[in-house]
């Protein structure tokens, strides 16, 4: 067994108008990674092409250390799944669905099963359809731990949700991956869910890898740097990324290393926010 | 062990970490061979990320105040108050040279430094 | 093959919810089992209403965006494609014992009476007919999806019902129907091996449609 759960190596899928291109990261036993970027930036394709339900046009995909398709049949059985909105029949009950989705696993276990729909308070004998939008999500995790996943993959899974419901997930997620055997990928916009919690950040934005790493080296690479018009110097206006230049001062994103030498401007930490933001704006025409 | 973080400290989380560590192991609060929380343990109750607590007790154990055994956790090491006390005592030479230095500009005689040192130190025992 | 089966067991717990609607067949029988209908020809009625029937799992499918599920369990591309031709011909067999009851009950309640023989032979070329059809339309909603195949299942029925018309009607096509009239188990073991081979052919086809669609 090997010690990273996931990898991802070149991977390349294209569509006509977007490309995911060149797409490379490792998600090692026992952590989490969240996998961030604005919309339409192939957070959900990625996703999509680890679980093998898209075709890959070049690159690798090891899951567990064995090839996404080769192996697929066996690492399913090891891998739970949670999207951002309901994937089961809209007129299952909550029965239903334990009676369909158990069939295909070897280890389900019932018991962990019941005990999660209780924990999460799910209601018997009541459709999927009619379930908010929280406990339709509490049951797709409810899923995923009952087969004893190592690897938990989530879609979006806490758009639409109010943040008591988020905490929640967090916490739990952070019980997933105590014992260290089990690891986490997480997409999503919402990046303050993972701004603690996450070890591990690859950030895909337009369909190209911005960065892979951990969240500390990401938080440490970049600073938001802001000075007076003046100080804007060419070099400066060069090398910053998503530029906001306004009459009274500017504000833009910076290496860290380069900031030291800009002693009249500010220089603040960058939250993941302030870096996804001004990176979707690198390439567009600043005013 | 006690442990409170501030997400509007300048310090990051790992620094914030240590330093509480640390004042707790000078103060006694922690013992000589105690045990610490495991590093995902402590992750999930202060809800940050396991690497933080990784950094975090990579870096105390490098600078001698905990130790690792293997498949047993991290503990707090006997020298640990000792060391605590020379980092200190390090920080006031420090601080002291650089006040020196800041009153030498001032051009203050050194009765002059003494008995300011003397009046901040009884407005601190306040 | 024992996923495939798995995937069969799912479609069924799919489309539970939606058995009532297949009771229309109940209907069917008994309507035109009053109007005095052969087995045969209930059975061919049965035979086309249960084709069409089977584009519903697609709509529910789509309607569900079940696609997501099926990425996240054990399922190859080849699991959910046999495992639907397998629930669709299950679905024609369960709707064939059925309307086969009824038709017992309701030849009693007349007093006419059948033999096993013609149970058979309505098996036969009903089967026949459902295959024409469902192999058709198969690698349609595989390929395109629901709403967009839709559009395009009418193909199927006019063709298998153009075949029907056309055997019936031109001349030198009939002879080969009044043979087969008078060797019956040879037509029977004609129409259960041609079924078997549409179903096939149909069943490959898919694969490739479906590929496609990723």
């Amino acid at each position: 067994m090997t010690d990273n759960y996931l990898e991802l190596r070149d991977v390349r899928k294209r569509f006509t108008g977007f490309v995911l291109n060149d797409i490379s990261f490792t998600l090692p036993k026992g952590y989490i990674m969240g996998l961030i970027g604005p919309n339409g930036a192939g957070k959900t394709t990625t996703i999509q092409l680890i679980l093998n339900m898209l075709e890959k046009d070049a690159g690798e995909i090891l899951v567990f250390g064995g090839s996404n398709v080769q192996n697929e049949s066996r690492i399913k059985q090891d891998v739970g799944v949670v999207f951002d909105s309901s994937i089961y029949v809209d007129s299952w009950t909550v029965e239903d669905t334990e009676k369909a989705i158990s069939i295909f696993y070897d280890d389900w276990q019932h018991d962990v099963f019941t005990d999660m729909v209780s924990r999460f308070d799910l209601p018997h004998g009541k459709k999927v359809s009619e379930f908010s939008r929280g406990m339709q999500m509490k049951l797709m995790l409810a899923c995923a731990f009952s087969h004893n996943a190592k690897l938990l993959i989530l879609d979006e899974p806490t758009s639409g949700l109010d943040p008591v419901t988020r905490d929640e997930l967090l916490e739990i997620l952070q019980d997933y991956i105590k014992d260290g055997e089990r690891s986490v990928l997480f997409s999503t916009h919402i990046t303050s869910d993972l701004e603690r919690v996450a070890d591990y950040i690859t950030f895909i934005n337009q369909g190209e890898l911005f960065f892979t790493g951990s969240m500390e080296e990401l938080l440490g690479k970049y600073r938001l740097i802001k000075g007076r018009p003046k100080d804007l110097t060419v070099t400066l206006e060069k090398s910053a990324i998503g530029l906001r230049k306004t009459d009274v001062g500017f504000e833009g994103l910076i290496g860290a290393k380069e900031a030291a030498q800009y002693k009249e401007c500010v220089i603040d930490t960058a939250t993941i926010d302030d870096i996804v933001i001004k990176v979707s704006k690198r390439g567009q025409r600043n005013d | 062990m006690n442990i409170v973080i501030s997400n509007n400290s300048n310090l990051p989380i790992y620094e914030q970490i240590k330093e509480q560590v640390k004042t707790q192991i000078l103060s006694g609060e922690l013992v000589e061979d105690e045990i610490l929380p495991s590093l995902r343990q402590l992750a999930r109750d202060l809800k940050i990320s396991v690497l933080t607590t990784t950094r975090a007790y990579n870096e105390l154990e490098q600078e001698g105040f905990i130790t690792s055994r293997q498949g047993k956790g991290f503990y707090v090491m006997s020298s640990g108050s000792d060391l605590i006390r020379e980092q200190l005592i390090r920080e006031v030479e420090n601080n002291l040279n650089g006040a020196i230095r800041a009153a030498q500009r001032a051009s203050m005689s050194n009765d002059e430094i003494i008995s300011l040192l003397r009046l901040l130190m009884e407005v601190e025992n306040d | 093959m024992t996923n495939s089966l798995k995937m069969v067991k799912l479609d069924f717990f799919t489309m539970k919810s939606q058995l009532a609607s297949y009771a229309v067949i109940v209907l069917f029988v008994l309507l035109f089992g009053f109007m005095g209908s052969s087995i045969t020809l209930i059975c061919i009625n049965c035979a086309w209403f249960v084709a069409l029937m089977s584009t519903t799992i697609f709509a529910t499918q789509e309607k569900n965006n079940l696609n997501r599920l099926y990425g996240s369990l054990s399922l190859k591309l080849k699991d959910i494609v046999l495992g639907r031709y397998i629930f669709t011909v299950m679905s024609f067999v369960l709707s064939f014992i059925v309307a086969i009851v009824l038709f017992f009950g309701l030849a009693l309640f007349q007093g006419n009476s059948f033999t096993l023989f013609d149970v058979f032979l309505s098996f036969g070329v009903s089967l026949l007919i459902f295959s024409a059809i469902v192999g058709m339309q198969m690698p349609i909603f595989f390929k395109m999806g629901y709403i967009k195949a839709r559009v395009w299942i009418f193909i199927p029925f006019a063709g298998v019902i153009g075949l029907v018309v056309l055997f019936g009607v031109v001349k030198g096509l009939s002879g080969i129907i009044v043979f087969m009239r008078s060797n019956e188990p040879f037509l029977i073991i004609c129409c259960l091996l041609a079924s078997c081979i549409i179903q096939y052919l149909s069943y490959r086809v898919s694969i490739i449609a479906y590929r496609k669609r990723r």
